[in-house]
């Protein structure tokens, strides 16, 4: 193998080093959501709820979750926050 | 005899160091134990966070510091530093992207919206503004030549754009950055390697020209020697011990203040025996070389140097076969002198190649040589004079070959400097010879 050859070799491994290592970095965050799982699990998936709740006007989801976390299955109040909070930081 | 391994930190040493250093604050990131945020987002953080250190490293590898440059090579460090440089932008350029993905499963409107509301969220200016600056640093680099971009102001754009970039990347980490912005261990990660960065341009604007002013040198003479082709011959003003290993090259500002920014790398040709003084080949090929040979006798030159590992030192080979394209003869040339100087007993071979013959230069010295070392020339020119009675067209594994003992090329050594296309037919001729890629030391004059 030339250098050239050698070169690219190296970037591309590199780069895959790095690609694997954030795809790893992602499966081994901790589960979010044991507080959403036990309250909103059974019907909803963390992903589409952040999905549903990002297609929203950003300045508008937070008073928007917590008014539909208040009258949907209300959990305590004490858990709204919590878990508004576990979705909202996975909002893009 | 073989090529042997130089002394110094191995190039696979300096490669694991780096990847390390790039995975590392992902390290840090999931020590803090925060929850995920979707499987989508950790991988664009993570992208975001590596390619971050990958970004603030290229300026260690920009070809300005030893500890790449001597054990790599400049020509290794500076193509590295491209293809990373390519990699890590798409990393950077996938972060926010990867972040809206998410929104997509509602709908494209969804995503654009999610996109745009990313875009313009001021928390998230520096980000932005960071990342519309890498796509434009990147462009200008990958389209400096089709663009007519000076080199001088490419060069200040390029150092002063990714100064901004990596300052801003940071700021962004350490503002909004979900690992960041509450671990005091990787905010201080970031800042580390901000001020690595920061001092590798401070050093190479102003403490080198700050040294470089208190050792100027003087213009000895400049020849014409060749078409479009100079000889300039420096001589230091003040007494001063200067090292050189053959086939080295320096940067350069003639007639120039050291603080200008015209500063370019050229390769020695003349050998240690010939210090104090030194001597380079320089061709125009715009910018500031097309004035070259107006350049007046006594005027004051700076020196930074000597750089690059495209030398004979720690390496060693039962024969040495010298191939040149165009001025890429000039370190050829230097190594062939420290050849001729040292009375080298082994056999060398020298092959040329050039567009016509008056580009071929120092032809009286080089047949002079051949009293003394056992050094066969051949010479290959694509648009030949009349009664040319040497090779035609370009090097070819023929020319190769017939210059080469067939048992015994793989033991040799073998050095080619020339344009990339050349450079790359060259080293396949070799490895299709059965010549280790060890054995190929290799330097381009030009990066595309």
């Amino acid at each position: 193998m030339g250098r050239s050859q050698a070169l690219l070799l190296a970037a591309w491994t590199i780069t895959g080093i790095v690609v694997a290592a954030s795809a790893l970095f992602a499966q081994l965050a901790p589960p979010a959501g044991p507080l959403f799982d036990a309250r909103c699990g059974g019907c909803h998936t963390l992903a589409d709820v952040r999905a549903r709740v990002g297609s929203r006007a950003a300045e508008a989801r937070a008073g928007f979750l917590l008014e539909l976390l208040s009258r949907h299955f209300p959990p305590p109040e004490a858990d709204r926050s919590a878990i508004a909070s576990v979705i909202l930081e996975g909002v893009p | 005899m073989m090529a042997t391994r130089r002394p110094g930190i191995p190039t696979s040493a300096l490669v694991a160091g780096y990847v390390a250093l790039v995975l590392l604050p992902l390290v840090l990131a999931r020590l803090q134990e925060l929850p995920s945020r979707g499987t989508l987002t950790e991988f664009s953080s993570g992208l975001a966070m590596a390619g971050l250190v990958m970004l603030l490293g290229q300026f260690l590898t920009s070809g300005r510091f030893e500890l790449t440059t001597e054990r790599a090579g400049i020509d290794l460090t500076l193509r590295g530093h491209q293809l990373i440089a390519r990699f890590l932008g798409g990393l950077l350029v996938a972060h926010p992207l990867l972040y809206a993905l998410p929104a997509a499963r509602s709908g494209a409107d969804a995503a654009v919206r999610a996109t745009t509301d990313l875009f313009l969220d001021p928390r998230l200016l520096s980000g932005v503004a960071a990342w519309v600056l890498l796509i434009v640093l990147m462009l200008a680099s990958l389209l400096r030549d089709r663009l007519r971009l000076r080199y001088e102001l490419w060069r200040v754009t390029h150092g002063v754009g990714a100064l901004l970039i990596a300052g801003l990347g940071a700021y962004h980490a350490v503002s909004v950055g979900r690992y960041t912005r509450a671990d005091a261990v990787l905010a201080g990660f970031w800042l580390v390697l901000v001020a690595a960065a920061v001092l590798s341009l401070l050093y190479v604007y102003v403490f080198v020209p700050l040294v470089q002013l208190g050792r100027p040198w003087r213009v000895a003479s400049v020849r014409s020697v060749g078409d479009r082709l100079w000889e300039v011959v420096l001589e230091p003003a003040a007494v001063f011990v200067q090292r050189l290993t053959a086939g080295q090259f320096f940067w350069l500002t003639l007639d120039r203040s050291p603080f200008s920014i015209t500063e370019h790398p050229f390769s020695v040709t003349s050998s240690a025996a010939e210090l104090p003084r030194l001597s380079f080949l320089i061709k125009e090929s715009g910018d500031a070389t097309n004035r070259i040979g107006a350049l007046p006798i006594g005027a004051v030159a700076y020196v930074h140097g000597p750089r690059g590992n495209f030398t004979l030192a720690g390496r060693d080979g039962a024969g040495i076969c010298l191939i040149a394209g165009g001025v890429g003869f000039a370190p050829i040339l230097g190594i062939l002198r420290q050849l001729h100087a040292d009375g080298d007993p082994r056999p060398i071979r020298l092959l040329v190649g050039n567009r016509h013959a008056g580009q071929i230069v120092y032809g009286e010295e080089i047949a002079a040589m051949a009293s003394r070392l056992d050094l066969v020339v051949r010479n290959v020119v694509a648009e030949p004079p009349s009664g040319w009675t040497e090779g035609i067209g370009v090097i070819t594994a023929r020319e190769v070959t017939a210059l080469l003992p067939a048992d015994e090329r793989s033991q040799w050594l073998y050095f080619v400097c020339g344009p990339p296309a050349m450079m790359d037919a060259i080293e396949r001729i070799l490895l299709d010879l059965g010549v280790p890629a060890r054995a190929i030391v290799s330097e381009r004059f030009r990066y595309d």
